[in-house]
């Protein structure tokens, strides 16, 4: 015989209880406080301040800082608290395109929370630095997003002791975790910067890193390429680095894809392994091609457009280039800001497959490192 | 101007279910969505080799041969879109105050043969209590069936237990079982996946838990919760139906007598509809979204209780499980096995009580040979992390995550520390941002015995306020869970369908 339950000596109590089940209820929502509704509440307004998503920037200031590599910085419209290495994109019509960029924040968390300034240093590359660098003024309004990234020490994860090894341009990042060491938005680490230029002029903000290495978490050593007197000479590589760097430590690197690659091999050499190599890809960029032209197809929500996709260019650089706002934040198919749906087509993905699994399986793609090899048909969700 | 018949809010778990529902029903569908992903919580993310899961444990009820959850996706036609593994065993629960460790498997036999090895003397209780469960459990397959409109004489004639236990908590019906107390602590480990204590929580919902996870089946799809997801939006397509991602809904609109007329979104455009079904907290729809709230609607928004606040920490680690010494794949911690005691624990950011999981225990191919991936999950009974300013952010985020791994570290002898290649932490920030969440809350509304599932299902009348405005997702009429969402989108989507075909 099946168990019947029973709590209350008589059973039928039991049931008499289950009646009032719903007056309960009723009860208790009628009690309810008659005050407005929460609009709003701590965590998410301390979660803006983390995340502010999409900010308008107004350049204050724009200075070359070494030849062909300027610094700008910008006035932005919410106050922004993040963790050094992240980066945002910056974005801008040129010409008839609309286009957005990367770039790593090289100035400081409590400038960007308590000044709400935030600078940016950019090397001229192509087209959009070159826009920014020629053109951009003065009072100029830009779109800024973000921040974005996963180029943050981790005390988890992380040695104590970060080697930051920098290419170029690739100081940015490093200027904000050295400038926010000083200022105590962050701790917990070490900060040992290798940065490598080609000549003495050109490493970018050389007296302010000459002062911050003055404090005891934080030194700078300049490698030029250029024979210098009193600077080693040549890249950065295992034996500078074998003298230099702390016995363990996690290695971040930022440069240009060549100085990656080999930084990588350098460190490999070392005996790191590979979870302690911190680097962040670059964008990608053009593919040498046959020059072949194909039909884009895009739908937005309940629009659709026509247009044409260069097999030299990604799927994304082709929807800028015909003024379509569609969604991107790294470039670099990592980030997955740029997810969209195949309806139909072939493409190419360079820079390594970095897709979620079931979007392989059920059509979605990356469009900032995919290139087309057909006529495509896509549905891309709109930029806000 | 754009015109549906239909516009569900939200492509989470019960609006990706509602829309599915929908659209069957032959209904014209917008389904729209602020995040660039269909899911919500149902989403995976990369991080260099590793492909995280970012909220499914597993998914219950979901038997090879059958299982409420299998039948629905099979009736939504999207099970074979996705390709399943089962889970080894049901849980591991470590309790070192209590001397409490123990492993329990799938199936209700060998659930009860391990409890009566553990807890000598606990058989009777235990058959029981799983006697009652099935019973709740088909109880409620009747009471979704009936869209909530129950026959209380057929539900006493058939359902005598459920309505008898109804009415009562966990500890009190486990105490009326005479069940030892260490066979309810076992049995009781779930309790932190509802977030109630077991002195307030409801013992129908619990029961109907257990006995979804332990007989029904357990499974989770290799792709994550995101093939799911995707499997969702795909059967969305193929049934004609639209979804907007990057577009947030900013308003509901009402015209006459309060009823819905419209949706206007966060790029300004207005949708004409005069049915929506919101995958959105009523807090947020009711105190965010809507002009002219009647009183009787805020206080009763304002009179529920946001359950758990999520914290969760995911890590990729570069060496094997056995190398790490991780030996199960679903582990629960507990400072003390009193949940009311836990529970109070758990408001304090020094909370390091956990539900954990191996994902290679279940899925050994899940990440490339000779690493791991881990899931650490807990959950915040208060509003503690309010209190913490964005300066302190990282900084606090990071030494809770250090305190819950050293604490699983310290409970089951496992070397993380100095393994971790990639590591990810989601804050109740997190959850605010990428679900709009109050609070950064993952769970809806408490599983309160005021506020439980059987009067949550009985008051699904009374709880449509607004006409034309209908809830699913984690803090409907089912409770939170994946499970539930799936259902409550299944309830809601075909209560919409009936509206829009009784030309309401
Ligand atoms: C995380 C991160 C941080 C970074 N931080 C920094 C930093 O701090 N400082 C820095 O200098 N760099 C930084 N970079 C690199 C920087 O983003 C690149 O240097 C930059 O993207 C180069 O852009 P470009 O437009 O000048 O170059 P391009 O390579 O010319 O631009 C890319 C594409 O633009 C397309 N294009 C050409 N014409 C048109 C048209 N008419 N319409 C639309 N598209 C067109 C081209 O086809 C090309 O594929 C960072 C990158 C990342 C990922
Ligand atoms: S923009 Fe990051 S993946 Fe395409």
């Amino acid at each position: 015989m099946a168990y019947k339950f029973k709590r209350q000596i008589f059973s039928f109590l039991d049931l008499i209880r289950f009646t009032k089940i719903v007056p309960n209820r009723k009860k208790m929502l009628e009690e309810g406080s008659s005050a407005p509704l929460p609009a709003t509440d701590d965590v998410t307004e301390t979660m803006k301040v983390l995340h502010p998503g999409h900010m308008k920037g107004t350049l204050l200031e724009k200075k070359e800082v070494a030849p062909g590599f300027y610094s700008f910085l910008f006035a932005i419209d919410k106050p922004l608290f993040f963790e050094s290495g992240s980066y945002v994109t910056l974005g801008h019509e040129v010409g008839t395109s609309y286009v957005t960029r990367p770039y790593a924040i090289a100035s400081s968390p409590f400038d960007a929370l308590r000044e709400k300034r935030i600078e940016l240093m950019i090397k001229k590359a192509g087209f959009f630095s070159t826009y920014m660098i020629e053109e951009a003024k003065v009072a100029d309004v830009f779109d800024i997003h973000g921040p974005f990234g996963d180029f943050s020490h981790e005390s988890l994860r992380d040695h104590d002791d970060v080697v930051a090894l920098a290419g170029g341009s690739g100081i940015a990042p490093f200027i904000s975790m050295a400038r926010s060491l000083h200022e105590g938005s962050s701790s917990g680490y070490r900060l040992h910067i290798f940065y490598g230029t080609k000549t003495l002029k050109d490493i970018a903000c050389k007296d302010e890193l000459d002062a911050l290495s003055k404090e005891p978490n934080i030194d700078v050593t300049y490698v030029l390429e250029e024979k210098t007197e009193g600077y080693p000479q040549g890249y950065i590589d295992r034996k500078i680095l074998a003298e230099k760097a702390p016995k363990t430590f996690t290695a971040f690197i930022s440069g240009p894809n060549q100085m990656i690659a080999f930084a990588r091999e350098e460190l490999a050499a070392l005996g790191l392994e590979a979870k302690d190599i911190i680097a962040e890809p670059n964008p990608i960029r053009d593919r040498p091609s046959e020059g072949k032209s194909y039909k884009l197809t895009v739908h937005i929500q309940d629009k659709v457009y026509e247009v044409e996709a260069k097999d030299t260019e990604t799927v994304l650089v082709a929807l800028e280039r015909a003024a379509i706002k569609a969604p991107s934040a790294c470039r670099a198919g990592g980030c997955g800001y740029c997810h969209a749906r195949l309806i139909k087509g072939k493409f190419t993905i360079w820079g390594g497959d970095k897709r979620r699994l079931a979007d392989a399986k059920f059509g979605y793609f990356h469009p900032c490192v995919s290139f087309p090899d057909s006529d495509l048909e896509i549905e891309v969700p709109p930029a806000k | 101007m754009n015109k549906y018949d239909a516009v569900v809010i939200g492509a989470g778990n019960g609006g990706l279910v509602a829309a599915i529902r929908l659209l069957q029903s032959g209904a014209k569908v917008l389904l729209v969505e602020r995040h660039n992903l269909p899911g919500g919580f149902a989403t995976s993310f990369r991080r260099g080799r590793f492909e995280f899961e970012a909220s499914l444990h597993e998914l219950n009820d979901f038997g090879k041969d059958g299982g409420d959850v299998r039948d629905l996706f099979d009736s939504l036609g999207v099970t074979n879109k996705i390709e399943w593994t089962s889970i080894p065993e049901a849980y591991h629960v470590i309790c070192p105050n209590e001397k409490l460790d123990a492993t329990m498997p799938f199936g209700i036999k060998a659930f009860i043969d391990k409890m009566e090895e553990y807890v000598p003397g606990s058989r009777k209780s235990m058959e029981r209590f799983f006697a009652l469960a099935s019973e709740i459990r088909e109880a409620q397959a009747y009471t979704n069936a009936q869209n909530g409109n129950v026959d209380s004489s057929y539900m006493v004639k058939h359902f005598g237990n459920y309505v008898r236990t109804g009415s009562y908590s966990v500890k009190e019906v486990l105490e009326t079982l005479k069940m030892p107390k260490k066979a309810q602590d076992i049995l009781s480990a779930y309790w932190c996946y509802l977030g109630a204590k077991l002195s307030d929580m409801s013992f129908t919902h619990y029961a109907s838990m257990v006995i979804r996870y332990i007989d029904r089946g357990v499974m989770m799809p290799k792709g994550r919760s995101h093939e799911i997801s995707l499997a969702m939006a795909d059967r969305i397509y193929e049934l004609g139906g639209e979804i907007w991602f990057n577009t947030g809904a900013k308003k509901i609109l009402t015209g006459k007598e309060g009823a819905v007329c419209g949706v206007l979104l966060d790029d300004g455009r207005t949708i004409e509809t005069k049915h929506v079904v919101a995958d959105i907290e009523p807090t947020v729809v009711y105190g965010r979204m809507m002009d002219n709230v009647p009183e009787k609607i805020v206080k009763a928004t304002n009179a529920r209780k946001l359950a758990g606040r999520g914290f969760s920490i995911f890590l990729g680690l570069n060496k094997s499980p056995d190398e790490l010494g991780i030996e199960s794949h679903n582990y629960f911690l507990y400072d003390t096995s009193d949940s009311d005691k836990q529970y109070e624990l758990m408001k304090g950011l020094d909370n390091a009580a956990q539900a954990t999981v191996c994902l290679n225990r279940a899925y050994p191919d899940c990440s490339p040979k000779g690493t791991t991936i881990m899931y650490f999950t807990t959950l915040y009974m208060d509003d503690a992390w309010g209190k913490v300013k964005p300066e302190d952010y990282y900084k606090t985020k990071e030494d809770v995550a250090r305190r819950l791994i050293e604490r699983f570290e310290e409970y089951t002898g496992a070397h993380l520390m100095g393994n971790i290649e990639q590591i990810s932490i989601a804050t109740p920030m997190t959850y605010a941002r990428y679900g709009g969440h109050p609070e950064g809350g993952i769970y809806g509304y408490e599983s309160k015995y005021d506020d439980g599932l059987t009067a949550r299902l009985l008051m699904m009348k009374d709880d449509k306020m607004t006409k034309g405005l209908r809830f699913c997702g984690g803090s409907a009429m089912r409770l939170s869970g994946y499970s539930s969402a799936y259902f409550s989108g299944d309830i809601s989507g075909r209560q919409t369908a009936g509206d829009i075909k009784r030309g309401e």
